[in-house]
């Protein structure tokens, strides 16, 4: 966005907190997060806390069919399915890393769903908590 | 004033309206650049050129063979734009492992050799997760059909499960985006409308 441009809404901080204990070695263990209604949200920065690093991430939207996090790489020796990112590498964490900045921000329509999908190679419960951070956005009042 | 980035009356060393920038780095002072993350007190998201293009995160896993060799080619989605690396390997005793990534489509290396894994970017650790690494800008594959080839290769006496993490943003499939470059195979969902036509058809 031109930034010599009068944006059109106020920003209000907002995060989205996704909760979830992952059973043991959960595969693609499906979870949703739903934004609501009274305003799209601005999405900014990631944030993670969990038991165990060895977790991975998926995650889709669900109206648009749109796979946030993929792989195109032709097939490797030795991987078998591909369960997404590991955690670490997709969000900040509280021990260790600032938030995950996006740089460009995303618009997540008031009401659309978003699914993501751990996987847990740890051999144990994984309690995660996910926090999609940034802001809604509230339409300016023409004056 | 006509305009406000001049230094002098009638000066106008240059333009930054169409150079494509990681918006982060307008966020940083140049002096402790590395620490200085967040901008304060802009009005507008600083997206420039991108604004309006989707996260996306390219994720290439490889499983090596002691001192093995892998290769790794990824097409990217159109328009993907790099924006930061992330790295994580299982086993990290010796270096972990040597990347090195190239542009094929415009036959560009963009690293002079494999690069270990701690300074090719953010990883995962031990001991602890380091932030990813942002580019100062942001690099382009805007060639349609675009790829990425990755090269690694295992530092370690072991088994290693390698992954590499691209951050970049695409542009939605649900967008237009008149600059873009056509398909050779037809138009898509993205395309201009209206193709150039030439005199003599």
């Amino acid at each position: 966005m031109d930034p010599q441009l009068a944006d059109q809404f106020e920003r209000q901080f907002f995060s989205y907190v996704l909760d979830r204990v992952v059973p043991a070695n959960a595969i693609q263990d499906p979870n949703q997060l739903q934004i609501l209604s009274d305003a799209d949200f601005e999405w900014w920065w990631i944030l993670a806390s969990r038991t165990s690093n060895l977790l991975k991430v998926l995650m889709k939207e669900q109206a648009t069919g749109r796979d946030f996090i993929q792989t195109t790489a032709s097939s490797v020796a030795g991987v078998q399915t591909f369960n997404g990112i590991q955690i670490d590498l997709w969000a900040g964490t509280a021990a260790g890393t600032a938030a995950f900045p996006l740089a460009v921000p995303y618009i997540m329509p008031a009401t659309r769903t978003y699914s993501l999908l751990f996987t847990d190679t740890s051999g144990a419960q994984n309690t995660v908590e996910l926090v999609f951070s940034g802001f809604k956005l509230w339409p300016r009042p023409k004056g | 004033m006509a305009n406000q980035r001049t230094t002098g009356r009638g000066v106008d060393l240059y333009s930054l309206r169409h150079v494509q920038q990681n918006p982060i780095a307008r966020m940083l002072p140049l002096s402790r650049e590395q620490a200085m993350v967040y901008r304060h007190g802009e009005p507008s998201p600083p997206a420039g050129h991108l604004d309006g293009y989707a996260p996306s995160w390219e994720v290439v896993t490889f499983v090596i063979a002691p001192q093995g060799t892998a290769q790794a080619r990824v097409s990217v989605q159109r328009d993907f734009t790099l924006l930061a690396v992330n790295t994580a390997s299982s086993s990290n005793v010796s270096g972990g492992f040597l990347g090195q990534m190239f542009d094929v489509m415009r036959s560009v290396r963009l690293a002079d050799r494999g690069l270990q894994q701690a300074l090719m970017g953010g990883n995962q650790g031990p001991p602890g997760p380091s932030a990813a690494f942002f580019l100062r800008e942001p690099y382009p594959f805007h060639e349609h059909d675009s790829q990425i080839l990755i090269n690694v290769q295992n530092l370690e006496a072991v088994q290693n499960a390698v992954q590499i993490a691209l951050y970049g943003v695409c542009l939605p499939f649900n967008r237009r985006h008149s600059p873009a470059a056509e398909f050779p195979g037809g138009p898509v969902g993205s395309a201009p409308e209206k193709r150039p036509t030439t005199g003599n058809q």
